[in-house]
């Protein structure tokens, strides 16, 4: 119909007052990867949970291959569900400590009606083999392995239904720095051969650039800039996302000891108490180097084109190079 | 106090195992008695004898005789069979209606949640004894009423338990991630949620027999509870008090079986909750 296979539109996801995702807008197109990046709080998460309505939306639309999600209940939001999975942080708190690995990834299977068991079983076992694991250890306990072969079973557990879309919250965050790449390229991987759409969640830019299409960075519930990853590792047009990528180290020691670092002053606003205007405007190095225009205090940055395939939510977008001092 | 804290851990988890042995061991001695007791009793219970009226202890009579001659050993060997079943069934139910009042209202929240845990609330602010005694005194003595009063007082800590329990089971993040995979409810709680609360609902329940075991002794000795002849730990206590200056072994006796039996179950429960440390899982 489509080949956007998720649309979301204006979704907000509040927690009493406050709104731990506001007006959020983004596309997935089929076989895309958007990459989701922002700190702790940003509200990252929650937007992917909401997509898959484990949170409730509390207003916006989010439209899976054409269908509302929504308000979705019963066995229509069952039916859906079968077509997008997640894969957690944490694969040792995702994955039920009482079960075993092969009941962890018949279940889904179990829940769907799929198969009998013995077919159930060699699903499990090329689902294991696919992943990059012995089939069998079907018979052992999720705390019986290490965190990378942990989120390989996750990762297993969550494709064996064969879905269209996974949603990946920080899958590598909590693993060895070694063993993240290796499930970065296990997706990759994956994606290709299964004809993934995927959303990958993370909190640094660094993690999300091998894998992604395009980019988006979330500041304080709301989407703060949204463009193709060239265009966003290459000339970012909001000035959080410039400090976000001077915090990654270069990995060229001459130059990372040259590099001239923005890091962001103050921390972190209460998402119960914003700025007026722009949310981002109180850590924000462009709003002091300009002298704090009224602007930034007034009126909320729509997210606006800036270039073909790069939009900001930022009234001074084209002009970051004024930030003081020599940029990389 | 230095010594027990620098104690080396094979000496300690030697230690925890003898008490271990102990709790079970003493149960299960308990267990053997209540079931084959026509077996094991020299006598008959309720068999009176008036030549050997208050005895102490000797060869015929190993704990002594009561005021009508009645073997003491054989009483409070049938007696394990009232305290115990009393002691189990009554936990039994508690736990099952209990333990679904917590289900149902940890996991729905909400209004649901608010009207059941304000019912609880009220039941609790009772003392177990004084709830009981309402209870008997309103439903007549026999053992079937005190089952139900002692399962009452009991209904509302097992709920508590459940649903606090179920309340941080379902939050975590294999929970989230069987929603996420299209499971309902029912799935979510039986096969996600429940298997994460048995232990510490076990172990409660262990020291709540021996609660309920103590709550049916206070109600028998108070005259409310299993009606004579039938021999109750709590009613032999009641006869052996009035003959405390002469035959101050009666009470002694009942008092050493009961405070045995809790002791056993407190110990039990103990190590069950060590035991039940899901880590402890393992294929191998």
């Amino acid at each position: 119909m489509t080949d956007a296979i998720l649309d979301i539109r204006n979704l907000t996801v509040r927690f009493g007052s406050i709104a731990a995702v506001n007006d959020v807008s983004l596309t997935l197109r089929r076989g895309e990867t958007l990459g989701l990046v922002g700190e702790s709080g940003s509200g990252k998460s929650t937007a992917s949970r909401a997509i898959l309505q484990i949170n409730r939306a509390s207003s916006g639309e989010v439209h899976f291959d054409g269908e509302e999600l929504v308000g979705a209940k019963g066995a229509r939001l069952k039916a859906l569900r079968r077509r997008m999975q997640m894969v957690f942080q944490d694969p040792r708190s995702s994955l039920d400590p009482r079960m075993t690995v092969g009941a962890l990834l018949e279940e889904p299977q179990v829940i769907f009606g799929i198969g009998t068991r013995v077919s159930r079983k060699a699903r499990v076992a090329e689902m294991l083999h696919l992943v990059g694991l012995d089939p069998a250890v079907a018979n052992r306990f999720p705390h019986e392995f290490s965190g990378g072969q942990a989120q390989r079973i996750a990762i297993a557990r969550a494709l064996i239904l064969e879905p269209e879309l996974i949603i990946a919250d920080e899958p590598v965050s909590a693993l060895d720095v070694s063993i993240q790449a290796q499930i970065i390229n296990l997706l990759v991987k994956l994606r290709s051969q299964l004809n993934l759409s995927l959303l990958f969640i993370a909190h640094d830019l660094a993690v999300v650039r091998h894998i992604s299409d395009r980019v988006a960075v979330m500041y304080l519930g709301r989407v703060v800039e949204l463009a193709d990853r060239d265009l966003l590792y290459g000339a970012p047009a909001h000035p959080y996302t410039r400090a976000l990528l001077s915090a990654v180290p270069v990995p060229d020691p001459h130059i990372e000891r040259q590099r001239q670092r923005e890091i962001l002053k103050g921390e972190l606003p209460s998402p119960a108490n914003l700025p007026s205007g722009c949310a981002f405007r109180s850590r924000c190095p462009l709003y002091a180097a300009l002298g704090k225009p009224e602007i930034c205090s007034e009126k909320l940055p729509p997210l606006a084109k800036v270039v073909p395939g790069q939009s900001a939510a930022c009234h001074f977008a084209g002009e970051t190079d004024k930030v003081a001092g020599p940029s990389a | 106090m230095a010594s027990a804290i620098t104690q080396s851990p094979a000496r300690s988890k030697i230690y925890v195992n003898g008490l271990a042995v102990l709790g079970f061991g003493l149960l299960a001695l308990l267990g053997i008695c209540a079931l084959f007791a026509p077996w094991i009793a020299p006598f008959d219970p309720n068999a009176q004898d008036y030549r050997a009226i208050l005895q102490g202890p000797s060869a015929a009579h190993w704990l002594g005789t009561d005021h009508t001659g009645r073997d003491m050993l054989s009483r409070l060997i049938y007696g394990s069979r009232v305290a115990l079943s009393i002691g189990f069934t009554a936990v039994g139910a508690a736990v099952l209606i209990g333990g679904i009042f917590g289900l149902v209202a940890g996991y729905a929240r909400g209004i649901v949640d608010e009207a059941i845990m304000r019912v609880m609330d009220a039941l609790l602010a009772f003392p177990s004894v004084l709830l009981a005694l309402g209870i008997m005194a309103a439903l007549g003595p026999g053992i079937t009423t005190i089952i139900i009063a002692i399962a009452v007082a009991e209904v509302p800590m097992f709920a508590r338990i459940t649903r606090s329990q179920v309340l941080s089971v379902r939050e975590r993040d294999f929970v989230v991630a069987t929603q996420a995979i299209g499971a309902g409810p029912l799935r979510i709680i039986f096969r996600h949620i429940v298997p994460h609360i048995t232990s510490p609902v076990v172990v409660m329940a262990t020291i709540a027999v021996g609660h309920a075991i103590l709550t049916e002794a206070a109600l028998s000795f108070l005259g409310l509870g299993i009606q004579p002849p039938t021999a109750s730990w709590g009613a032999m206590m009641r006869n052996g008090f009035a003959y405390m200056d002469r035959a101050p072994w009666l009470s002694a006796f009942t008092g050493l079986f009961i405070l045995l039996t809790v002791l056993a179950l407190n110990l039990a429960g103990d190590t069950l909750r060590d035991r039940l440390d899901p880590r402890g899982i393992s294929s191998r």
